[in-house]
């Protein structure tokens, strides 16, 4: 899988994480603040995003390999006394596919190793499938929340979990696991 | 799960470089004073492994504008010296004393600091902290600084709390 | 600095009849001002300062310094966590008594390092303290700190550098 990289959010990055903020499956799937809010009014949320609210919210940029752009993750509704946050992420269109796990366990990463979080919250629509799949969806939830959101005409219901630091290093082991089954049916040449 | 970096520098700029003229160091580096803008800027994209710590501040959990701002407001001054940055800040409860950090492993860029602050503000005391098994140790006790202890668990990197050595070295007028 | 501390007093807290911390209230704004030394993690009265030295003071809690804590014992002292960092998951502690209330000290103490730890979540928490007060260490070591680092010419006193030492503890995670 491909590496990938967390940085901060400049002001060189909000007409990328704008674009995004237009995309449809974006405002379907997170919000769709960007459906009725002006480029000029976008712009400056994210500007001060960047300059004043450290305290509430952190954005930060996902980078592949060659330094480009492949998504964002940011951090809000921060407990930085009980060490807790909820973590979001979007990935860009042409990337969802090479780059959406590999962009979730930096974000994971990231606000664990360095900002010393301890639990962080998931919050994941149920209709959205993008990374989680509906199985998965059903087995991780703690709370199945109807009407949770209203997004692009239609009322949604979201999945939350949280995830601590035992939960993410069991999911890293089923992961790593679930890797050496594949590496091993391919190097037996699907025998097994 | 995929091995991944968490890295603030946003740019693939090789973060050792000055301002420079496309050659190597110039014969006689020129100090220039940044601004507090331009500071978190060239903290930002000098390595990770020289800026940690600098003068407390922490440029993969601070961004530019809160660098900026904690610079404002803990009054220090950044100097950008050939390819390293330096950083002081006096100790308002002793004008004498200033706390400084160097991105250098070299001691002379931090040697020329120290002479400008005995001359021009007068300072006989120096004081600095940095993370421990940090590389620019080397420009510290190349110049004289001496250990006067060790802070424990004093910061959260990488995952896990580090220790912080306290350094200081006299300079009298 | 000539007055002993001493280590009999209130019980500590926690336990029945101890001292408990209250959030700052305006009116006690006199407890912030008094004849201790800057910043001090000890702060008692220092006896037979010039008329004319600048006495010391904390501000009072502001939302445009989100990084302080302000508790106080009423009528008795004020402890502050200052420099406050959620990441590090440290503070600086300072203490300022007032007049006749030594006897608080180790109880006040075991208070502020209790609710570092319990309340505030705090793994680690230091701060200055200016040796020479006879009994004094005896205090700080019976609470739980030690001593960390010495630095030399760290504060302007009586018309001299003195040194001060930086005095901490790390609870474990």
């Amino acid at each position: 899988m491909p590496l990938v990289t967390l940085r901060h959010f400049t002001e060189e990055d909000i007409p990328v994480r704008t674009a995004l903020l237009r995309e449809t499956r974006f405002q379907a799937n997170l919000n769709d603040l960007g459906v009725v809010t002006s480029d000029e009014a976008l712009a400056a949320r994210q500007r001060k995003s960047i300059t004043e609210e450290h305290d509430i919210k952190r954005l930060f940029t996902i980078c592949g390999p060659g330094g480009d752009i492949v998504g964002f993750a940011w951090i809000t509704s921060i407990d930085w006394r009980s060490q807790c946050c909820e973590l979001s992420f979007a990935v860009l269109p042409r990337y969802r596919g090479a780059f959406g796990a590999a962009a979730v366990g930096a974000a994971h990463a990231h606000i664990r190793a360095e900002l010393n979080m301890r639990v962080v919250v998931n919050q994941v629509l149920e209709h959205n499938t993008m990374l989680v799949s509906t199985e998965e969806l059903a087995e991780r939830r703690a709370v199945r929340c109807p009407w949770d959101s209203y997004t692009l005409g239609e009322w949604r219901t979201a999945c939350y979990w949280t995830d601590s630091e035992e939960d993410v290093r069991r999911s890293r082991e089923k992961s790593d696991r679930r890797r050496r089954e594949i590496a091993a049916r391919i190097r037996s040449g699907g025998r097994t | 799960m995929t091995e991944t970096t968490a890295v603030p520098a946003p740019r693939a700029v090789p973060a050792d470089t000055g301002p420079t003229d496309g050659g190597g160091p110039s014969p006689t580096p020129t100090p220039a004073l940044l601004t507090p803008g331009e500071a978190a800027r060239a903290l930002t994209d000098a390595p990770v492994r020289l800026t940690r710590g600098f003068l407390g501040l922490d440029p993969v959990t601070r961004n530019t504008a809160l660098l900026a701002r904690q610079i404002t407001d803990r009054e220090i001054r950044v100097t950008r010296y050939d390819r390293a940055l330096l950083g002081y800040t006096v100790n308002p409860l002793q004008p004498r004393q200033v706390m400084v950090a160097t991105t250098s492993t070299d001691p002379a860029p931090l040697e020329a600091l120290l002479d400008f602050l005995a001359v021009y503000q007068r300072a006989t005391s120096f004081v600095a902290e940095v993370p421990d098994g940090s590389p620019v140790l080397t420009a510290l006790e190349g110049c004289g600084f001496i250990p006067g202890g060790i802070l424990r668990g004093h910061l959260f990197h990488t995952g896990r709390y580090r220790d912080v050595l306290v350094l200081h070295t006299d300079r009298e007028g | 600095m000539t007055t002993a501390t001493t280590t009999h007093a209130t019980p500590a807290a926690g336990a029945p009849g101890g001292p408990r911390l209250r959030g700052y209230r305006a009116g006690d704004l006199p407890l912030l001002t008094g004849s201790w030394l800057p910043g001090e993690l000890l702060g008692l009265p220092v006896p037979g300062r010039p008329p004319l030295a600048d006495p010391a003071t904390v501000p009072p809690p502001a939302s445009d310094r989100p990084g302080d804590e302000l508790y106080v014992l009423p009528g008795t002292a004020f402890v502050r966590f200052t420099e406050v960092d959620w990441i590090h998951r440290r503070a600086r502690l300072e203490t300022g008594f007032a007049p006749g209330a030594d006897a608080h000290v180790r109880a006040l103490l075991d208070a502020a390092l209790g609710h570092a730890r319990g309340t505030l979540g705090l793994r680690r928490v230091y701060g200055w303290v200016t040796p020479g007060r006879p009994g004094a260490e005896d205090v700080l070591r019976a609470v739980g700190l030690a001593r960390e680092a010495r630095i030399p010419h760290a504060l302007w006193l009586d018309g001299r550098p003195v040194g001060r030492q930086i005095w901490g503890m790390c609870s474990d995670d």
